[in-house]
């Protein structure tokens, strides 16, 4: 459990980079264009490393399982993420934005598994997303004052 | 006001989405790879990245002034070599996202743990100022606003 717990922090890591890459990148470019090549650049390398790792595979384990045509959504919804994050950080300010968004991810994080979830849990998965909106809304708060004082 | 709350009602569907997404692609990984999954995911969103942009571009292209095109013209230069590269730890993301979510700490966990590792990667970065932002030295204070997340973050994982 400790190692999945290692990755995941570690990919919070790796999405502040992204993040921050992409940040400047917007900058300049606007959020649409700086995610075309965010998403061009992952999928050069990915491309890259599929050929790679095909190379150490045996032929049963190449083949391509048909999935679902809703498991192809993923790419799609990256993508519109990009536009609608940016429209509504024009609405209401980053503080707000962020405060919201993480709050939304959670709670549909903890929906999305719930069938496997007694009530108890549930609480208390409702508490937790409360601290961390808690915990949000502090990390924003004096952020804002920052900008403010200057 | 019903435009603010829309909007504030906009950003919590735009949160879930994203939880949806994460989702979404973990379950392609479980049926092929995680390599499998963040390369098919990253195609198609490249392929509708572009279409945004024609589409966006096609409907504001009026609305554009020259004056604003020189601006932006001039501000690109200053721009660093690296910032094209964020899609190499973005590949990295749905790898990683892929392996947590189908373990158990599942996908409440691994979204509580990429945000504290995010809240705390960023007061690093911030205190070193790197990826050219602004220096913003560590203060004790910071303490409070992690401890919550972390604090809640532990409930989402372990009960």
């Amino acid at each position: 459990m400790l190692f999945y717990i290692v990755i995941a922090l570690l990919n919070g890591v790796v999405m502040g980079c992204s993040r921050a890459l992409n940040g400047q990148l917007s900058m300049q470019a606007g959020p649409l264009k700086a995610s075309v090549c965010n998403h061009l650049v992952g999928f050069i390398l990915l491309s890259f490393l599929l050929i790679i790792w095909s190379v150490f595979q045996s032929e049963t384990e190449l083949l391509i399982v048909s999935a679902p045509w809703y498991l192809y959504l993923g790419g799609f919804i990256g993508a519109l993420y990009v536009a609608l994050n940016s429209f509504i950080l024009s609405q209401i300010g980053a503080a707000n934005t962020a405060l919201l968004v993480i709050s939304g991810q959670m709670i549909t994080g903890i929906f999305l598994e719930h069938e496997s979830m007694a009530l108890n849990n549930f609480l208390a998965n409702i508490v937790g997303v409360i601290l961390i909106g808690i915990g949000i809304y502090f990390s924003q708060l004096n952020s804002f004052k920052l900008i403010k004082q200057k | 006001m019903l435009r603010q709350v829309s909007d504030r009602l906009l950003a919590i569907v735009a949160g879930s989405l994203l939880a949806l997404m994460i989702s979404i692609n973990s379950g392609l990984a479980i049926l092929n790879s995680p390599l499998q999954a963040s390369w098919a995911a990253h195609g198609i969103g490249a392929l509708v990245a572009i279409f945004l942009v024609v589409v966006y571009s096609r409907c504001f292209r009026l609305s554009q002034s020259k004056a604003n095109r020189h601006k932006k013209d001039n501000k690109l230069i200053s721009l660093p070599s690296w910032a094209y590269f964020g899609g190499i730890p973005g590949a990295f993301t749905v790898l990683l996202a892929a392996i947590t979510v189908n373990s158990e700490i599942g996908l409440s966990g691994t979204l509580a743990c990429a945000l504290v590792g995010q809240i705390v990667f960023g007061m690093i970065s911030d205190h070193f100022g790197w990826f050219e932002s602004e220096i913003k030295a560590f203060v004790l204070q910071d303490l409070l606003k992690v401890l919550p997340i972390i604090a809640g973050s532990f409930l989402l994982i372990f009960i």
